[in-house]
């Protein structure tokens, strides 16, 4: 008897031991854990019963992974959009939206707080309220489809017949119900994203507190180098017979002005090094350390009939985004009695951003110029100083982590940094009027005439975009958006409206408070241009007699301008054939200038063995970055040798460590013109020698003494994230060609480490079309599932990789839905 | 194995389906394995954990053992674990717990039954 009653004890010791595993084995249960989402590794015909729709909607998902929806009405067709993309992005869709909101750490835990922080001192889901309350009440008839998409997505959370997400079920999250509000709050974070103008004057005053204002121009001009040729917009910026001169003012007097001095920001410069660490906590607290943005560029270019072969305007787009899988984009067709448009869903958000109608198609790039901007505030405890008044600041509450956290807000914006009495606030039209992006988007779906993209684009607020736009007959840009104008007085006392800061703005009085925008007739823009072709790969967007001066223009180094640019003006014509072959063009434009330079200064210093070898490979590389070349592997170590040893050297000593180093044309142009130059240390002859020297020593000592085999491929990988974090979900790494300055990017930073750290930016997708040739064609890095052990997880990734494209029209049918 | 055994071995089989299907836990497995209190502790144990097994491995069936592999082969990146494991481990445990609940059942009832039943 007694033996039963130890063994009874010793039975429930077992199976309290045991009960540790038993919690965390939920998610392998054979039924109600993981495996059901195997059923649903690949498309299969059905029909579904989905309550809301008012009609039956068929959705055909052909081979190449392109969901063609069929409705018979707008509901329907939103309704049905909605629930296709949850069917295939539900996970992907709550991440985003629960990070947008500010709620990541109460699903990943203290590693999401400071994601959450940003986010609210940003201001996003207030901003994102708003916003819906506005259009809700302004333009109920785009809300309402807004509104069923959300229906849509949540028709598909209730139904019965997929499994849940992997990502879910591995979470033990159960999907919360979606409104309309997640779509808004996405579309605010993605603004914010690509927004220009919240971190850059913070990095700019902190280099002109250090440095000055010669050495900060020098390396970092108002216009880069060598970028006269390659605005967006061709010629000296005058736009609708207006510009800089007629108002009186010389470019060339505008442009030689200090535009970091006290004059044209009230910000005393010996107060701004007392600023510094307010600075850096300001820009440390608007960057999301959950959602890498780096340094993001894209490629769109048009080509007008009179330059296009077939006499048929082209277009060709592809924006760089940080790569994840599954994608930021789904591709889909929606069709219904008023809308038959193709191309890139941004997951979360209805519609579709870049694509094509029957006869117009449109693109996206970034043209970098402010569109934000950062304010020095005097506070007093809870007050601001403005206009020789004390002010109250508002302020919002927020709990985070079981913790009160106040948000403050000046008239500028948002506090996003303090010390003592000293703030910093962001000003940002995103936060000041509603941005009616989504109501542009839509027109833009239902376009019919270049005119009436243009009119679409009237509705679009921020972040400002270089719209690259073809219809039938007309190709063309619009930068389009809200760009905040600042009332300037010069030192000669003329007066101009000018787009931006190069620093931070005094705060403390109204004369730097923003005064309206450019007014759309003088957005930068231009249809069928004389010269046959326009680009927007983030150079800078006009020339410097444009009316309203960027002085916050912070451009890309216009390498792959300098590409389309040569490569366009040695045509006579251009064809389809040479969009995709241009799109997939993987030349390094700057090492074709600095590459001959570099030879010059290195062929008569004495070499050892390796060295000459390495030295062969350089003299006989012709500057493409393909997997499979030494050349460009030695340019990369040379050039990012000559950074460390040059600008980071001065930025160490000057406590700018972390603020991105000058671009390789600002090394051009110094090399050519200031050999002699302080930057580099006063003889580049002996820098490029050195950088040589050391970077065949590093190659050498991580890949062995065989320079054949020190291939770009090696030291340049591409590893595509899971936006869950988890690494088994993730692709890559993988050997991939081009860098940041080639058209088909490779981006990675210059660190001195073998291999490079891996490419996590790239083109999101590719886009060439011509509406009046009936030709879409389209790819991008990923498939539409989310379902990792599908074929569709990353069907199009190999086509990618491999430049080749799918037709976004005639692929063969895989499965049928049929909801009713 | 006699007659009465076999029911309740069915009878408890069947259990272990509802159990595994209306909720993700092992914990089912404690009702599951009740009727089999009937048979001594050893022999109780034996068979609960067989028809645990039995009928949590059983469940596999109704997916493609492609995709099921594959899955298993990701999720054992994820946690660090075979492939294989991925796929018995929850099984073992389910297993594991309605052998040891028979065997407790089982126990329970010869420490409360009636003198000389």
């Amino acid at each position: 008897m007694r033996r039963n009653y130890y063994t009874a004890a010793l039975l429930v010791i077992l199976l309290l031991a045991i009960s540790f595993f038993v919690e965390p084995l939920a998610v392998l249960n054979p039924y109600n854990g993981v495996w059901s989402v195997t059923v649903n590794s690949g498309y299969r015909s059905m029909v579904l019963n989905i309550p809301g729709l008012y009609q039956p909607v068929n959705i055909t998902i052909d081979s190449t992974g392109l969901a063609h929806i069929s409705a018979a009405n707008d509901h329907d067709l939103f309704f049905a959009q909605g629930f296709y993309v949850a069917a295939n992005r539900l996970d992907q869709m709550e991440l985003q939206a629960i990070m947008a909101s500010g709620n990541l750490s109460k699903y990943v835990g203290p590693s999401g707080i400071a994601s959450d922080k940003t986010v609210m001192l940003l201001g996003l889901p207030k901003y994102a309220y708003s916003l819906e309350k506005d259009i809700q009440q302004q333009y109920p008839q785009y809300y309402s489809l807004i509104q069923d998409f959300s229906e849509g997505v949540n028709a598909y959370i209730n139904s019965t017949f997929f499994s849940d997400p992997l990502v879910l079920k591995l979470a033990g999250i159960e999907p919360f119900k979606w409104t309309p509000y997640y779509s808004f709050v996405w579309q605010e974070y993605m603004s914010w994203t690509l927004t220009t103008g919240g971190k850059e004057p913070l990095m700019y005053s902190l280099m002109y507190s250090s440095l000055g204002f010669n050495s900060t121009l020098q390396i970092w001009p108002y216009y880069p180098y060598y970028s006269e040729q390659v605005t967006v917009l061709p010629g000296d910026g005058e736009i609708n017979n207006y510009s800089l001169s007629a108002q009186g003012i010389e470019p060339s007097y505008l442009w030689s002005l200090n535009w970091m001095d006290q004059w044209a920001t009230g910000v005393n410069t010996s107060l701004l090094k007392q600023l510094r660490p307010l600075l850096k906590e300001a820009l440390q607290n608007i960057s999301d350390p959950y959602f890498a943005s780096p340094d993001m560029g894209s490629n769109s270019w048009v080509i007008a009939s009179s330059f296009s072969c077939s006499g048929s305007p082209l277009l060709a787009n592809d924006p760089h985004l940080p790569l994840y899988i599954p994608s930021l984009w789904i591709p889909m067709q929606l069709q219904d009695t008023s809308f038959n448009v193709t191309g890139w869903n941004l997951v979360g958000v209805p519609g579709i951003l870049i694509g094509h109608t029957t006869s117009t198609a449109w693109g996206l790039t970034t043209p970098e110029g402010n569109s934000a901007n950062d304010y020095l505030e005097i506070l007093n405890g809870t007050s601001y100083l403005y206009d020789g008044k004390r002010l109250p600041m508002q302020s919002v509450n927020y709990t985070l982590d079981g913790k009160e956290f106040t948000v403050y807000y000046t008239n500028n914006g948002p506090l996003i940094a303090r010390n003592s009495n000293y703030g910093i606030s962001l000003s940002w039209p995103g936060a000041e009027l509603p941005s009616y992006d989504l109501i542009a988007e839509i027109m833009l779906d239902n376009s019919t005439t270049y005119s009436e993209m243009l009119n679409a684009l009237r509705f679009w607020g921020v972040p400002p975009q270089n719209f690259a736009l073809v219809s039938k007959d007309h190709a063309g840009y619009i930068t389009a958006g809200r760009y905040p104008l600042i009332n300037e007085t010069l030192p000669d006392n003329k007066t101009v409206m000018v787009i931006g800061s190069r620093s931070i703005l005094n705060g403390s009085v109204s004369n730097w408070e923003p005064e309206g925008f450019v007014p759309f007739k003088f957005l930068p823009q231009s249809e069928d241009n004389p010269r046959g072709y326009m680009f927007a790969p983030n150079q800078p967007t006009v020339g410097q007699d444009y009316p309203y001066p960027f002085v916050g223009g912070f451009w890309a180094s216009g390498g792959r301008a300098q590409v389309i640019y040569h490569y366009l003006s040695a045509k006579q014509c251009v064809t389809i054939n040479d969009m995709e072959s241009l799109q997939s063009n993987i030349t390094d434009y700057w090492a074709s200038q600095l590459t001959p330079l570099l030879i010059k200064e290195i062929h008569a210093m004495n070499m050892n063995d390796l060295e000459q070898k390495a030295f062969t490979y350089l003299s006989d590389w012709n500057y493409t970055a393909d997997e499979g070349s030494v050349g460009m592997t030695l340019y990369w170590y040379i050039t990012s040798e000559i950074d460390n040893m040059t600008y980071a050297k001065i930025y160490q000593e000057n406590n700018l460590q972390g603020l991105p180093l000058p671009f390789i044309s600002t090394t051009i142009y110094l090399a050519y013109n200031y050999p002699d130059s302080q930057w580099f240390n006063y003889n580049f002859t002996n820098i490029a020698r050195e950088a040589f020297t050391k970077a065949v020593d590093l190659l050498s000592t991580n890949l062995g003494d065989n320079v054949s085999s020190w291939t770009w491929g090696r030291v340049h990988m591409l590893e595509i994230h899971s936006l869950s974090g988890l690494q088994a979900l993730s692709i890559g790494p993988l050997p991939i060609w081009g860098d940041d300055h080639t058209l088909s990017v490779g981006s990675t930073s210059h660190e001195l480490i073998v291999p490079e750290p891996y490419v996590t930016v790239g083109s999101s997708l590719r886009f060439i079309a011509s509406p009046a040739l009936q030709q879409f064609l389209g790819v991008f890095p990923g498939g539409p599932s989310n379902n990792p052990i599908s074929y569709y997880y990353s069907n199009q990734l190999q086509a990618w990789l491999d430049h080749q494209y799918f037709s976004l029209a005639n692929g063969q049918i895989i499965a049928r839905w049929h909801l009713e | 194995m006699n007659k009465t055994n076999l029911v309740i071995v069915v009878i408890s089989a069947a259990l272990c389906y509802i159990a595994l299907i209306i909720s993700p836990y092992a914990w089912g497995g404690l009702i599951a394995s009740l009727p089999l209190f009937i048979i001594k502790p050893a022999r109780a144990f034996v068979a609960g954990f067989s028809v645990g097994l039995a009928t949590s491995i059983s469940l596999f069936i109704a997916y493609p053992m492609a995709s099921l592999l594959s899955l298993a082969s990701l999720i054992g990146r994820i946690i660090n674990l075979s492939p294989y494991i991925v796929i018995v481990i929850y099984p073992l445990f389910f297993a594991i717990i309605v052998g040891l609940s028979a065997s407790l059942w089982s126990t329970i009832y010869r420490i409360f039954r009636p003198v000389g039943g």
